[in-house]
């Protein structure tokens, strides 16, 4: 099949020409080998099929970030699976001189070319015909000027596409001499008749793992040290060589920012109302997090509740059903309910990034996370571990520098997130009535809020110690665009809320649905003796024939409870009793942090089995239990101020998301920092726990 | 490397005056400007600074960037008299 590769700088508009090429046809995949978003979709042009494929946005052919490196990796290697028959170059018409220094890099590699203008709506005066095609004319290849907002030109750009182009034309830059017999080897090597794709790899030879060290071989030969500089003078050649193609359109492409947005960003980069807006926006974003999104949670944890129920009693006795309800189906519900508020989150960020207003963010931020070791582009990341860490992590991607980005994963799980909500409204009402209050406040939303604000203190904390660990002192290059403020693409926002929540339902549901299914394991089999006597024991009990339908209730949790402490899941429980007796935990307690591994909502559910709670009115009739709960030897509460707060403080420290640890490894490339992240965590966990169980106890 | 004696550090920029880049003493910050198609004889605009004077927000070529201070000491401009 005919393979189309889009490629363009950032913010040219390329995704949204690949959306509205495409629409909802699309897949989401991964580039072989590499956790980037691969975008294709195959068209059906002039009865051929083709494929169209999305490449991470790049500035120019020498990548500086993992995503821009498989766009180059991709354009370079004519044995790719990727490698296109034809290359889109799509260029922002405010910015054609970026575009175009990118389109001849791609057409100086030897690959057919076509250049999309877009954003042609924003020219003033438009861009005449002629001098395009006097600019193609130069360039050897096809232009085309489309607005995809306006949807102008984009049947004209279709009908090209199922056309061949020609690749051979006289390379546009020369290349410096000096360099003849090396660049012929390396061709030699890479079967190619192309000077400057040679030329790379030996400016680059790190990047071309096909040559088995020739290039390097060469490169140090050639004493190239600073092949930065020599980098940077063929993007200086090119820049020269383009400014005297454009004279013509030059007056045409650079226009002024509007005065509006000369206001917005005297607004919203401001030293006192740059941070106001900020703070509102934050603000909005935890209400739609906490608020807004609870109702969709509701219904789903409800659907799921009586789902369960429903099968509970149609289905026959036997393991099978079991594993299906207990098992399978909790784990589903387990993903689907965090489905809301990661779509709320990512509609949020996709606004402001699609609005221009994040890197505003990251600008007004930077100074004050570079203490931190972080940049001003940890802050997305940063917000987004409220909702979930896992997605977090990965925006974390987009910052340049090594240490910072790895702070930066490492710290963000510390930030509070949407899993951890429902165990702290349980442990806080356990020793906060719901009436109380603070003036206008709630109590407990206070100390709701109290625990996100430790979260986020914590994190910096941490990124304090790392950056002095790492010995790093934020030797990182910042330099970064503030694009001009436009309007959301909506059908950009939404396609990307949709992929994000995919690819959360099928990255991290794996591994939550398969924890879910080995904890249902553990938590319904024990050694065969003890769980076959309780069987037995109840089997008994229950076949008294004068038993009401509360009596009967009360007996079947109460064998539910016995099981689980029967079960490998209870003796397991029983097994780390020792370790968690000085934070006043008890095995209960402990069966409950084994289980949140799963997810840390889990906990709640366990707490109720284990307290035999039937199952419907599971909250408050947990709660009650809860705090009539008394110590077995001294007859004191078992769940004291003290146990609730260190409980508390647990779960608000401690690392117990395997999703995380597993987006961590990929995206760190080794264990070793995902096991710091378990260490760190839990032992910050363990201590605070203790602190405060020795404190309130 | 030849710097006049007239030409100031961007850094050292006051708020709201313009500036033709001249030249960019490190490779490295080169790099990173000339990935943005911003290269010498281009002239720019010290738009704002963040709090606390760091990042500087430079509007050049109609769009605008951020670059931290001690980046923006190995670009050296030449002010542009209104």
């Amino acid at each position: 099949m005919k393979k189309i590769a889009l490629i363009g700088p950032p913010n040219s508009g390329k995704s949204s020409l690949f959306n509205e090429l495409t629409g909802l046809n699309q897949r989401v995949g991964n580039f072989p080998g590499v956790t980037v978003d691969r975008k294709s979709a195959v068209l059906s042009l002039q009865k051929q099929q083709i494929e169209l494929i999305d490449l991470p946005g790049t500035n120019s052919l020498y990548p500086t970030s993992r995503d821009e490196q498989v766009s180059c990796e991709i354009l370079r290697d004519a044995q790719h699976p990727d490698h296109p028959d034809l290359v889109l170059v799509v260029a922002d018409a405010t910015q054609l001189k970026r575009g175009l220094m990118l389109c001849t890099q791609v057409m100086d590699l030897g690959l057919p070319t076509a250049l999309v203008i877009n954003m042609i709506d924003l020219l003033e005066q438009g861009v005449p015909r002629q001098e395009i095609d006097q600019l193609s004319h130069r360039l050897g290849i096809p232009i085309f000027a489309i607005s995809v907002v306006k949807k102008e030109g984009i049947k004209a750009l279709k009908h090209v596409l199922g056309k061949d182009l020609p690749s051979s034309r006289q390379p546009f830059m020369k290349i410096p001499s000096g360099f003849q017999e090396a660049l012929a080897q390396i061709k030699t090597q890479l079967d190619t008749s192309h000077d400057y794709l040679a030329y790379q790899a030996l400016l680059v030879p790190q990047e071309f793992h096909q040559l088995n060290g020739l290039g390097e071989r060469l490169h140090a030969e050639l004493n190239l040290t600073d092949s930065q500089a020599l980098i940077s003078n063929e993007m200086l050649v090119r820049f020269d060589k383009i400014e005297g193609l454009m004279d013509a359109l030059k007056s045409q492409t650079s226009p002024t920012p509007s005065r509006f947005a000369r206001v917005l960003d005297q607004v919203l980069i401001h030293p006192i109302w740059g941070y106001a807006v900020f703070g509102v926006i934050l603000f909005v974003i935890f209400q739609a997090l906490f608020s807004w999104a609870s109702f969709p949670m509701d219904a789903i944890e409800q659907g799921i509740g009586s789902l369960q129920g429903g099968l509970k009693t149609s289905l026959p006795t036997h393991w099978m059903s079991d594993l299906l309800v207990e098992g399978i189906i909790a784990g589903l519900g387990g993903i689907v309910i965090f489905i809301p508020q990661i779509a709320f989150l990512f509609l949020f960020i996709a606004i402001l990034e699609e609005s221009g207003y994040m890197s505003r963010v990251v600008f007004l931020m930077d100074r004050l996370m570079r203490p931190f070791g972080m940049s001003g582009k940890s802050v997305i990341p940063l917000i987004g571990g409220m909702a979930c860490a896992i997605p977090s992590i990965m925006m974390a991607r987009n910052i340049p520098h090594r240490h910072e980005r790895l702070i930066t994963i490492l710290v963000t799980p510390l930030m509070s997130c949407a899993a951890r909500i429902p165990v702290y409204v349980l442990l806080i009402a356990m020793f906060v009535p719901s009436d109380m209050s603070w003036g206008f406040f709630n109590l407990q939303g206070l100390i709701m809020m109290g625990l996100y604000l430790l979260g986020f203190l914590a994190a910096l904390a941490f990124a304090f110690i790392f950056k002095k660990l790492l010995k790093y002192r934020n030797e990182g290059i910042f330099i970064t665009e503030m694009p001009v403020y436009r309007i959301p693409r909506w059908k950009q926002v939404f396609l990307t809320i949709y992929q994000k929540c995919k690819a959360f339902v099928w990255e991290a549901g794996r591994i939550i649905l398969l924890i879910s299914i080995a904890l249902w394991f553990l938590a319904s089999y024990g050694p065969s003796k003890d769980m076959e006597l309780i069987e037995l024991e109840y089997f008994l009990k229950l076949s008294i024939p004068s038993l009401d339908e509360d009596q009967i209730a009360t007996l079947k949790s109460q064998q539910a409870a016995e099981k689980l402490e029967a079960s490998y899941a209870g003796i397991l429980g029983h097994a780390i009793e020792p370790a968690i007796k000085p934070l006043g935990f008890d095995w209960k307690i402990g069966v409950g942090l084994l289980t949140s591994f799963a997810a840390r909502e889990v906990f709640v559910g366990t707490m109720a089995t284990l307290y035999s709670v039937g199952e419907d009115n599971q909250e408050k009739g947990l709660l009650k239990r809860l705090q009539q709960a008394r110590d077995p030897v001294t007859g004191e509460k078992r769940y004291s101020k003290g146990v609730a707060i260190a409980l508390l403080l647990f779960y608000a420290f401690a690392m117990q998301c395997m999703s995380t640890l597993a987006v961590a490894k990929r995206e760190t490339g080794t264990w070793k920092w995902p096991l710091l992240m378990v260490v760190y965590m839990t032992g910050l966990a363990y201590l605070a726990a203790w602190v405060a169980f020795q404190v309130f106890g | 490397m030849k710097i006049a004696s007239s030409n100031i550090q961007l850094s050292d920029l006051p708020k709201g005056s313009s500036a033709r880049i001249m030249e960019v003493d490190t490779s490295e910050v080169q790099m990173a400007l000339v990935r943005l198609g911003i290269t010498p004889g281009d002239t720019c605009v010290l738009a704002s600074k963040a709090p606390f004077g760091d990042p500087l927000a430079i509007a050049v070529n109609g769009t605008k960037i951020a670059i931290r201070k001690r980046d923006a000491a190995h670009v050296w401009v030449s002010v542009l008299k209104n």
